[in-house]
């Protein structure tokens, strides 16, 4: 009886727990795709010192929030993101516009990917 | 993540079933559930030990899961027959009076081969030795022999004995286990007594003294150096 309850109390402590990683995935995530669109602006409107200095805060962002993300997202995705927005402030510094805007497109990509993994959907269960 | 509960929950029950399809020859052992949480637990651990880049939380969730998962069907087996059923199974009867059961040996896949070489294995060499044998829901056949050709007991031959009780260590590496003492309701001074009547000047010499199921004082002493104290 008494591992009935502790499997019972670990599986409800784990649900909690999910749901609560989830949110601040989805948290993260909606936030960094502010930054991507705001910066994807900025590229189309050739605003390159703002967008430098975004890509920089964003980078910064990215290093601090990823340490925690990477207890639950696959490492891969952030290694994917890493290296894209490492790219991107070159790109932006040497005022390339097509090869940014690209690269603004793939990390909204990998973001939007990262969230739609953990949505509770027939093409993610199969 | 919720997504990796649901696969898991999926998977369990995907998994249950293909092996009751497969026939409790498959089992071994374990009762299918059973098996089915040890491939799946084994596995599950080993991907993220040797691929870095998963997160030991995409292991650790799934086996929870599992664990949830194989807890709450033993309590409902535990609690329904018919959940006992439909999991687990039912015990086949292969040979029934004497007589084997050609129609339940086809629905479990079992040969003439295989029923004999069972047979063997648990010491009968001659079909007609046997009156009942039944195929567990764990893979293993259980035999009734016929009454003839069964171990005489003591019973049968009327010899009077007393019941044998659980051997209870006393003294393990020169330390005396109180608990066990207290359990016989004995004291040391007993324990001394005992010592004494077999020479033994202190338990500390003692490697391991236990009361047999006998009743009786089994010791061995400790070796200082090759040699016995």
């Amino acid at each position: 009886m008494k591992n009935i309850w502790i499997a019972f109390i670990l599986f409800t402590l784990m649900i909690i727990g999910i749901f609560f990683s989830v949110s601040v995935i989805n948290q993260k995530c909606n936030h960094l795709q502010d930054l991507n669109s705001t910066l994807e602006s900025y590229i189309i409107k050739e605003e390159y010192q703002d967008a430098y200095d975004l890509s920089l805060d964003y980078i910064a962002e990215w290093k601090k929030d990823s340490k925690f993300l990477t207890i639950f997202i696959h490492h891969e995705d952030i290694d994917h993101i890493d290296s894209e927005i490492l790219k991107l402030t070159q790109y932006i510094k040497i005022k390339d516009k097509s090869e940014g805007l690209a690269t603004v497109h793939i990390l909204k990509y990998v973001v939007a990917h990262i969230m739609s993994h953990e949505k509770v959907s027939i093409s993610n269960i199969f | 993540m919720l997504i990796l509960v649901i696969r898991t929950f999926f998977l369990y029950f995907a998994v249950i079933f293909i092996m009751r399809m497969m026939g409790k020859k498959q089992i071994g052992e374990l009762e299918p559930f059973e098996l089915v949480i040890a491939l799946m637990i084994s596995d599950l651990a080993t991907f993220p030990m040797e691929d870095i880049r998963i997160p030991i939380l995409h292991a650790v969730i799934p086996i929870i899961t599992l664990l949830f998962l194989q807890v709450s069907t033993s309590y409902i087996e535990l609690k329904s027959e018919r959940a006992r059923k439909i999991l687990t199974g039912t015990p086949s009867i292969l040979i029934k009076n004497g007589k084997i059961d050609i129609s339940e040996l086809k629905y479990q896949r079992f040969n003439i081969n295989d029923l004999l070489e069972e047979l063997r294995l648990k010491g009968y060499f001659n079909l007609s030795d046997i009156q009942y044998a039944i195929l567990e829901t764990s893979g293993e056949l259980s035999i009734l022999p016929k009454t003839g050709q069964s171990n005489a007991t003591k019973d049968d031959l009327n010899i009077s004995i007393t019941q044998e009780s659980l051997p209870v260590p006393l003294i393990m590496d020169g330390n005396i286990n109180y608990k066990n003492l207290e359990l016989l309701e004995k004291d040391e001074l007993w324990l001394d007594d005992i010592l004494k009547k077999h020479r033994i000047s202190s338990a500390r010499n003692v490697f391991i003294g236990m009361l047999d199921s006998k009743n009786k004082f089994y010791y061995q002493l400790k070796e200082v150096k090759g040699k016995k104290i």
